[in-house]
C-alpha cells in the first residue's frame, strides 16, 4: 500500500520543497498554488512516482483534478497499484 | 585548459566544449561526453562541464558535443533527428586528441546514444548515468509535458494516442518551445537498451541516482542489467545518492556524482 507520506515525500524530493514538504496535508493545493508546480513539475511527479513505486501511469487518465490535491494524487496513485 | 569549437558535421556546424589537460602526460583517456535530452541537457550542463574538468584535471582529453539543432550548434531543434546526431558523436570523436579507444560517457538519453555509438566505435569503457532505458519513454516524457502544460490551461484535452496520431501524419508538434518532428521521434522510438550489451574493452559502469541512502537501483534498470548478465556482459553497478538534477526546478549541484563518474574513469 502506497501512503499519503510516500507520495507526500516523492512530491518534495521533485519540487525540491526542503522543509516545506512536512507541511503539506491531503487537502494541500497543488496545481495553481504551489508555485513550482508547473506542466514541468507534473511530468517529472508522474515519473518519479512511476519509477519509484513501479506503477504505469496511462497518459490519458491524467487531469486536472488529479493534481488538484495532494490527496487527491495519492488516491490516483493507489488506483494505480 | 578549457575551449570550445565548431566541428563540421552532416547537416551543420556543432558546438564543442573542449577540456584538455593543462600537462602532457602519460597515459590520458580519450572521452566524450554525451548531454540528455531537450530540457534535461539545459539543466544538466553544469554538472556535465564539473565531470569534465574533473576529468581534465586527472590528465584526460574531454570532448562534449551539442548536438545538431540543440544548445549553440546550428540547427533548429524541429530539424534534428537521431541519425545526424550518430553524425555528430562520430565527428567529434574524429577530433579527440590523442590516440586510443574512446571513452564514452553518457547521461539519460545521452547513455543510450552511448551505447549506440559503441556499435560503431571500439570502446574502451562506457559510464551510463541514469540512462533511458528506451526511447520511447523519452519521447512519453515529451508528449507529457504538452499534456500536462493542457491541464493548466484549462484549453480542449489533447491525449496522448491524438499527439502520436498527429506524428504519424507527418505533423510536428511544438511542446515546452521545442518543435518536435516526425523524424526525431521515430529516431527516439528505434532507440532501446533492450537490444543487447554493449561491446567495451575495459569496463562497463551504470551509476542510477537515488534519492537516499540505501535505496536500490529501479526495476526496469534491473531488468536490463539481467538480461545483458545472461548475454555474458556484467556491469558495475552502483548508484549515488543526489538530486536528480536533469528534470529538478532549480539548478542542482551534484559533487558526489563528479567525484563518482571521475572513480570509475580512473582505473
Amino acid at each position: 500500500m502506497v501512503t499519503f507520506e510516500q507520495v507526500r515525500q516523492i512530491v518534495g524530493d521533485v519540487l525540491q520543497l526542503g522543509n516545506r514538504t512536512a507541511k503539506l496535508e491531503p487537502d494541500t493545493a497543488l496545481l495553481g498554488s504551489i508555485p513550482e508546480f508547473d506542466s514541468m513539475a507534473v511530468v517529472s511527479v508522474i515519473t518519479a512516482l512511476e519509477d519509484q513505486l513501479g506503477i504505469i501511469v496511462e497518459d490519458d487518465d491524467i487531469s486536472g483534478e488529479t493534481f488538484e490535491t495532494l490527496g487527491n494524487l495519492t488516491q490516483f496513485v493507489q488506483s494505480k497499484l | 585548459m578549457r575551449f570550445a569549437s565548431f566541428l563540421d558535421s552532416a547537416a551543420g556546424r556543432i558546438f564543442c566544449t573542449g577540456f584538455l589537460p593543462e600537462r602532457d602526460g602519460g597515459q590520458q583517456r580519450r572521452i566524450l561526453i554525451l548531454p540528455p535530452f531537450a530540457e534535461e541537457m539545459n539543466k544538466s550542463r553544469h554538472v556535465l562541464a564539473a565531470i569534465a574538468k574533473q576529468l581534465a584535471n586527472a590528465g584526460h582529453a574531454v570532448l562534449m558535443p551539442d548536438f545538431y539543432g540543440t544548445g549553440d550548434s546550428e540547427g533548429d531543434f524541429g530539424d534534428a533527428a537521431i541519425d545526424l546526431w550518430r553524425r555528430d558523436i562520430d565527428v567529434t570523436i574524429e577530433h579527440l586528441p590523442g590516440i586510443g579507444d574512446v571513452d564514452l560517457v553518457g547521461l539519460r538519453l545521452g547513455a543510450l546514444l552511448a551505447v549506440d555509438a559503441a556499435s560503431r566505435h571500439k570502446a574502451r569503457s562506457l559510464t551510463l548515468i541514469h540512462p533511458v532505458l528506451d526511447g520511447r519513454q523519452q519521447l512519453t516524457q515529451m508528449l507529457r509535458l504538452r499534456l500536462a502544460a493542457g491541464l493548466m490551461g484549462g484549453g480542449e484535452k489533447e491525449t496522448a494516442a491524438e499527439l502520436k496520431q498527429r506524428l504519424s501524419t507527418g505533423e510536428s508538434l511544438e511542446i515546452a518551445g521545442y518543435r518536435l518532428s516526425p523524424t526525431l521521434a521515430a529516431g527516439l522510438e528505434a532507440l532501446a537498451l533492450t537490444g543487447g550489451p554493449p561491446a567495451v574493452v575495459e569496463a562497463l559502469h551504470w551509476v542510477e541516482c537515488v534519492a537516499e541512502e540505501g535505496r536500490t537501483l529501479m526495476p526496469a534498470s534491473q531488468r536490463v542489467l539481467e538480461t545483458w548478465e545472461a548475454l555474458g556482459t556484467t556491469a558495475e553497478v552502483s548508484t549515488v545518492t543526489c538530486d536528480a538534477f536533469w528534470g529538478t526546478q532549480e539548478i542542482a549541484r551534484c559533487p558526489a556524482l563528479v567525484n563518482h563518474v571521475a572513480g570509475c574513469l580512473a582505473a
